[in-house]
């Protein structure tokens, strides 16, 4: 057992054919708008992600013999669910509502605005327009066994992290998650999390 | 006029990134900077994200402002129905650079 991680900076994104970006990284990606006054932590995962996706454009080209990998993104169903009800709920609300999201319902207010309708229809595009580069793989529900995760769950930690550990664990497919929690062993974790970082 | 064609420019048809929405940026930039317009062609492309047109359109208009509608046109982004929704809503961002700033935030704060 070991810790195999990996900081992102320097990090080339071609050593592997596949990565699982965690749902906050693919929001980052997709819907930061670029705002370079703030000093923001996802700027290495947006990075990353670009530099996965400009690879690409060297397909066919004579610097295609020294790119190792063509990467793409691995999405399964759990992962595209979270991307979804995240950016909704904590950031289009958020910042719909500005500082009073307390006061309403997600499904009674916010669901009912065109705010919601257009968001979420941005959002939509987006995710659509990365088609070519996603590795769309089933979630393993049955093979993961689900009932072996839940008895571990606890104050500490969520289902979805144990979910993508043992999902992930023994394909190769390395994590790219800014999440303290996800101090897993022999699973390959790309990131700058400070903590994680700390491990190695 | 000049033409640029942003499949071309970026090498790929999918304007998919905020890199690729930068080099249209300075490549616009580098033909005014010249003393001639732009017309910035979409019709070749197949995939735009709100991430490229805030890079591209979003730093151009931040850069030129009320000139921006005499030095630059667009054409072939009717070509899918959300692209100019895409291109108003980076544009809208730059007008309210405080809900930029409320996005950015609230994605920063996941990160914590």
């Amino acid at each position: 057992m070991a810790y195999l991680i990996s900081p992102i900076n320097g990090y080339l994104p071609d050593s592997n054919p596949l990565y699982f970006f965690d749902a906050n990284a693919w929001i980052a990606a997709l819907k930061s708008t670029g705002n370079i006054n703030l000093d923001f932590h996802e700027k290495p995962y947006v990075d990353f992600f670009e530099a996965i996706v400009a690879l690409h454009t060297h397909k066919g080209t004579p610097y295609q013999k020294k790119i190792k990998n063509f990467p793409k993104f691995v999405m399964c169903s759990l992962l595209l669910s979270e991307i979804i009800n995240a950016y909704m709920r904590q950031v289009a609300m958020k910042v719909y509502y500005k500082n009073n999201q307390a006061k309403y319902s997600f499904k009674q207010d916010y669901r009912k605005t065109a705010d919601y309708s257009a968001k979420l229809k941005s959002l939509i595009s987006d995710l659509m327009a990365f088609r070519d580069y996603i590795e769309v793989l089933d979630d393993d529900f049955k093979k993961v066994d689900p009932f072996s995760i839940i008895h571990l769950l606890n104050a500490d930690n969520d289902f979805n992290d144990f979910y993508y550990f043992y999902y992930l664990h023994g394909k190769g497919i390395p994590i790219v998650s800014h999440d303290s929690d996800f101090a897993f062993q022999d699973l390959p974790i790309i990131t700058n999390q400070k903590n994680l970082l700390g491990l190695i | 006029m000049t033409t640029i064609n942003i499949a071309q420019l970026i090498g790929t048809p999918n304007a998919i990134i905020q890199k690729f929405g930068l080099q249209v940026f300075e490549e616009t930039k580098n033909v005014i900077a010249k003393g001639d317009n732009v017309e910035l062609y979409f019709g070749d492309l197949s995939n735009t994200t709100t991430g490229f047109f805030h890079a591209s359109i979003g730093n151009l208009f931040k850069n030129y402002g009320n000139r921006f509608n005499t030095l630059i046109t667009v054409s072939g982004i009717e070509k899918k129905e959300d692209w100019k929704e895409k291109f108003e809503e980076a544009i809208n961002l730059v007008e309210n650079p405080k809900q930029a700033t409320e996005i950015d935030s609230a994605i920063s704060k996941l990160f914590e």
